[in-house]
This record gives C-alpha cells, sequence and structure tokens, in this order.
C-alpha cells in the first residue's frame, strides 16, 4: 500500500513559519485555530459558508423539506425579531429582555469575581483557607451551576435573587480555580525576591503575584463568563419571570418556534459578544502582562 | 521514589481532610438541628437528610426509585457522551488534517457553538417532546464542542517533522492519520473528552431540571417545589460523586493509555 501521490504535504501543521513568533501556549493555540486571529479570513470564506448554510436552510423550509412547525427559516426568524422589537411578547420586547439578562448577568458576574478573587487569596495565603476552605470547596466542585436552581428556588423563591445566585454560583468556581493555580504558579524566587524589598504581604499580593498571575486570572475571568451566561440561561429558564431565557421558555409554552429561535439568535449574539470583550481583554493582558 | 516522610505528610493531609469533614458536619447539625439557626423549610438539616437518605433508597420518590433514576441519568449521559466523542473525533480529525473541510465547517462551527446548549432546551422539547431523546439531543450538542476543538489542537499542535517522515516513507492518507495524528493528537483528545464529560453533567442537569420524567434533576426540582430541601442537597450530593468518579475514571484511564 504504497501511496504515489508524493506532492506537497497537505497537512497544515506542516506550514507553521508564521506562527512561530507568537507565544506557544495552549490559550493562543486555541485562539488561533478557533479563529480570534483570522478576522481577515473569517470576512473571506466564513462569509460564503454561513451564506450557504443560510440559504440553503431557507429554500428547505420554503419547499416544505422541513416544516416550518419545528423549525422556521431564516427569513421567518429575521421578522419575528423585528416585530419582537416593537410588539412585546410575554411582557417584555426583546431589548428590554436582553438588558434585563445583561444587567443581572453583570452584577452576579461582579460578584462572582470578587468573591472567587478574595477566596483564591484566603486560600492560598492562610492556613484555615488551605486546610478548611479549600475542603469546602472541593467538596461542591463536581456539582454542575445549574444544579444549585432547586436550592435557588427553595432560598430565594421566585425573586430577582434565585438566578443572580445560579450565575454567581457558574462564574464564581472558574474565576476562583484559575486565580488559584495562577497564584500557586508565581515562581518562589519571585516571592522571595520581593521581601527582600521590605514589601509586607499585602503589597506582595497586590504588587507582585497578582500582576504575575494575570494571564491565569484573566483565562478564568473568561471561561467563568462563559459558565455564567450558560446559568443565567438555564436559570431563567427555569425560575426566570424577566429575560432572555424566559422569553424562549414562554415561547415554548406557546408552541412558537419562530420567537424560540428568534431568542435563541439574541442569546447566541450577546453570549458571543461577552465572548469577544473578554478575548480581547485576554489579547490586551497578553500584551502588557508580566511574563514569568 | 516514595519516601516516609512523604508518606507520613500524605497520611497527615488525610486526617486533616477526616477532622475538617467532620467539623462540617458538627457545625451543620449544631446550626440547623439543634439550633434551628436557618429553617428547616428550606434548608437541609443533618438528621433530615440521613432521615430523607433511607426513604429515599426504600421506596423512591415522585413516582420512580432512586437507582432507576440514578441508572437513567447515567445511561443517558454515557450513551450521549460515547456518541459525541466519536463523531467530535472525527470531525475534529477531518477538519484538523484538511483546510478545505475545516474553512468549510468552522465559521459553522462557531456559529452553533455561540448558542448555548441550554438555550437548545425549548427547541428540542419542542422537537421531540418531554422524552429521553430532547435530552440526550442537549447533551450531545454541548459535548461534542470540546471534542471537536481539542481534536483540532491536537491534530495542529503535532511535530510537524513526524508527518512529513511518514510522507516521504510513503505512508498513505489513512496510514498516516491512523499511525502518527491520531497516536499524537491522543492526549489532546482525551483532555477534550473530559471536558466534554464535565460540559455533560451540566446539559444533562439542566435538560432535567427543565422538563424529564426521571433522572436526578427531576427528582431535584420536584423536590424543590415540594418544599424538600433534604432531597435537594441528596440530589446534589449524588450528581458530585457520580461525576467526580466519571472524572477520575477518565483521569485514570488517559493515564492508563497515554504512557509515552
Amino acid at each position: 500500500m504504497v501511496s504515489k501521490d508524493i506532492e506537497a504535504p497537505r497537512f497544515p501543521m506542516a506550514s507553521s513559519g508564521e506562527t512561530e513568533l507568537r507565544p506557544r501556549t495552549r490559550g493562543w493555540r486555541i485562539a488561533e485555530i478557533v479563529g480570534i486571529g483570522h478576522l481577515r479570513w473569517m470576512l473571506g470564506e466564513a462569509v460564503l459558508s454561513i451564506a450557504v448554510f443560510l440559504l440553503g436552510w431557507q429554500l428547505m423550509v420554503q419547499y416544505g423539506v422541513i416544516n416550518d412547525r419545528f423549525i422556521p427559516s431564516p427569513l421567518q426568524v429575521l421578522a419575528t425579531l423585528e416585530t419582537l422589537l416593537s410588539s412585546p411578547f410575554a411582557g417584555n420586547t426583546i431589548q428590554s429582555d436582553a438588558l434585563a439578562s445583561l444587567i443581572l448577568f453583570a452584577i452576579a458576574y461582579v460578584a462572582g469575581l470578587v468573591a472567587g478573587l478574595l477566596l483564591a487569596v484566603v486560600i492560598e495565603f492562610s492556613i484555615f483557607g488551605k486546610a478548611v476552605i479549600r475542603r469546602l470547596v472541593d467538596l461542591v466542585r463536581y456539582v454542575p451551576p445549574i444544579a444549585w436552581v432547586p436550592f435557588a428556588i427553595l432560598w430565594f423563591g421566585t425573586s430577582i435573587l434565585a438566578p443572580a445566585f445560579v450565575i454567581f454560583m457558574g462564574s464564581f468556581s472558574p474565576i476562583m480555580l484559575n486565580a488559584l493555580s495562577g497564584l500557586q504558579s508565581v515562581p518562589q524566587e519571585l516571592i522571595e525576591y520581593s521581601e527582600t524589598t521590605g514589601r509586607n504581604r499585602a503589597r506582595i499580593i497586590s504588587d507582585v503575584m497578582l500582576p504575575a498571575s494575570l494571564g491565569q486570572l484573566v483565562a478564568g475571568m473568561r471561561i467563568g463568563s462563559g459558565v455564567g451566561w450558560q446559568s443565567l440561561i438555564g436559570a431563567e429558564l427555569i425560575i426566570g419571570t424577566t429575560g432572555l431565557g424566559y422569553l424562549i421558555e414562554q415561547a415554548q409554552q406557546n408552541l412558537d418556534p419562530q420567537i424560540m429561535v428568534g431568542g435563541m439568535v439574541a442569546i447566541g449574539i450577546l453570549g458571543a459578544s461577552i465572548d469577544v470583550v473578554f478575548a480581547l481583554v485576554e489579547r490586551y493582558t497578553h500584551k502588557v502582562g508580566i511574563t514569568v | 521514589m516514595i519516601s516516609e516522610a512523604m508518606i507520613g505528610k500524605h497520611r497527615l493531609k488525610w486526617i486533616q481532610t477526616i477532622l475538617v469533614y467532620i467539623g462540617f458536619l458538627l457545625i451543620w447539625w449544631i446550626t440547623v438541628d439543634k439550633t434551628r439557626f436557618v429553617s428547616v423549610r428550606t434548608f437541609p438539616s443533618l438528621s433530615g437528610v440521613i432521615a430523607s437518605a433511607d426513604k429515599l433508597v426504600k421506596y423512591g420518590y415522585a413516582g420512580t426509585s432512586l437507582a432507576s433514576d440514578v441508572l437513567s441519568s447515567l445511561e443517558l449521559l454515557l450513551a450521549s457522551l460515547i456518541v459525541a466523542s466519536i463523531f467530535g473525533t472525527a470531525l475534529g480529525l477531518l477538519m484538523g488534517t484538511s483546510r478545505k473541510i475545516y474553512w468549510l465547517i468552522n465559521p459553522l462551527f462557531n456559529l452553533f457553538r455561540s448558542i448555548s446548549p441550554i438555550a437548545w432546551i425549548p427547541i428540542a422539547i419542542l422537537w421531540f417532546g418531554i422524552n429521553p431523546r430532547a435530552e440526550g439531543f442537549i447533551i450531545l450538542y454541548a459535548a461534542i464542542t470540546p471534542c471537536i476543538i481539542n481534536t483540532i489542537v491536537g491534530v495542529r499542535s503535532l511535530d510537524s517533522s513526524l508527518t512529513e517522515y511518514a510522507l516521504v516513507a510513503g505512508a498513505g492518507r489513512w496510514r498516516r492519520v491512523k499511525s502518527v495524528v491520531i497516536p499524537g493528537a491522543l492526549p489532546s483528545i482525551m483532555t477534550g473528552i473530559r471536558l466534554s464529560l464535565q460540559i455533560s453533567w451540566m446539559a444533562l442537569v439542566a435538560a432535567e431540571l427543565v422538563g424529564s420524567k426521571a433522572g436526578i434533576g427531576h427528582i431535584m426540582i420536584i423536590a424543590s417545589r415540594e418544599l424538600q430541601p433534604n432531597i435537594v442537597l441528596i440530589g446534589m450530593l449524588l450528581i458530585a460523586l457520580c461525576a467526580g468518579v466519571m472524572d477520575l475514571g477518565i483521569r485514570r484511564l488517559e493515564a492508563k493509555f497515554i504512557s509515552w
């Protein structure tokens, strides 16, 4: 079984000349492959590929290959989105639902960020933290954030605090775990050196250790934002009274696939925008951050 | 190369862990059971959890037995995860080794990736009704993403001299993929499967909470509506236990397979 075609290798990894300059970290490789660095490319091939997909979808629904009671066509979704902008569904227009979701997400996410950071510092720098808090965190580590929904219902009822609590749990743990591993990866020599400069412990944490673990921290923030956004949708689906998750849940109650897909598109756009913001922050910290 | 001092340290850690957990149980017992510092109607109590666990094992809850609920969750999760890892790895290999396929699929992949699996739950229920197929679809959708991404990363980060050597040695495309690309990318593929497992649990629980007829999430959501915090906690512990054991299992598998 000897193949006769000896031509230039078609394997893409053979051509790695230009990427050599970039840091060869895992995060960068993923960013490169998934497409952040490929903006120019995305405007070419990506548009074509997506356009073909949308056209196929539209034609399939239009000519009845797919029943539009199950999947509405792209044009129908677009029309629905336009109607939702002006006429409210389930009490709210889509932009006020989106705003409600975003505000809730922002507040709960910031709370998760602060708590995650504080806890990471406490665990790393105190015996109590290492011995006790770390073990309690390990206990709930494998619980997916969505599993907190039943307790959120029990503790907060139908108030806005219930979904907020779920988002908090979702964003908090990746942020904390990443911050912790960032802090642990700061080289001992660096800490010892800064001790000789006469800084006290708080100054060492704020001046040396946090900047040195910034890359990991921001990576954790990005993961946390993704998990938090997912948790938000899940929580709103089950216990929401406003927001995009509530919108698609109500659409499901009304068996209205057009509003459902419209809501999903809105969720996708907002989720992707949040991720892009964090990707840019990540990129920026790679440029300015201390590399150890 | 394990010295006696290290064993001592290890044992000390275990004793510490057990002590911390006993202390935690004690504090829990005092604040909830003894002093009723928080209401037992919304907060699980130690004695209540033990009593509920006993009842749950004996009689089940919400019309099904506990074992059947746990089994139905695990079955669904494993089946979807296996299908997702096979298809995800295959798709990842195609996208990783062929530029054309990558260009074709990646934009669509990114498009769908931005819509979180949980947002698909309502439409999955519309398509399939409230049954395991809807849940399976959600898990599949969630689990396939990390498999694809990590397989591509694994293929792309291969040492190019290896594949070039295989090419020079006259290996055909399939031979190259089979004996160079797959073994080389395996660590990354396994990482992808492990991430898939985590996401699968999230998707499974979300799907079961929103609409299902059986499963751990089903028990939990009914328990929370009937003000049974003890049963909710048992559900969470079961999830943590199953997810933890499966994660450890995959790590073991990883260590065994990737011995070089």
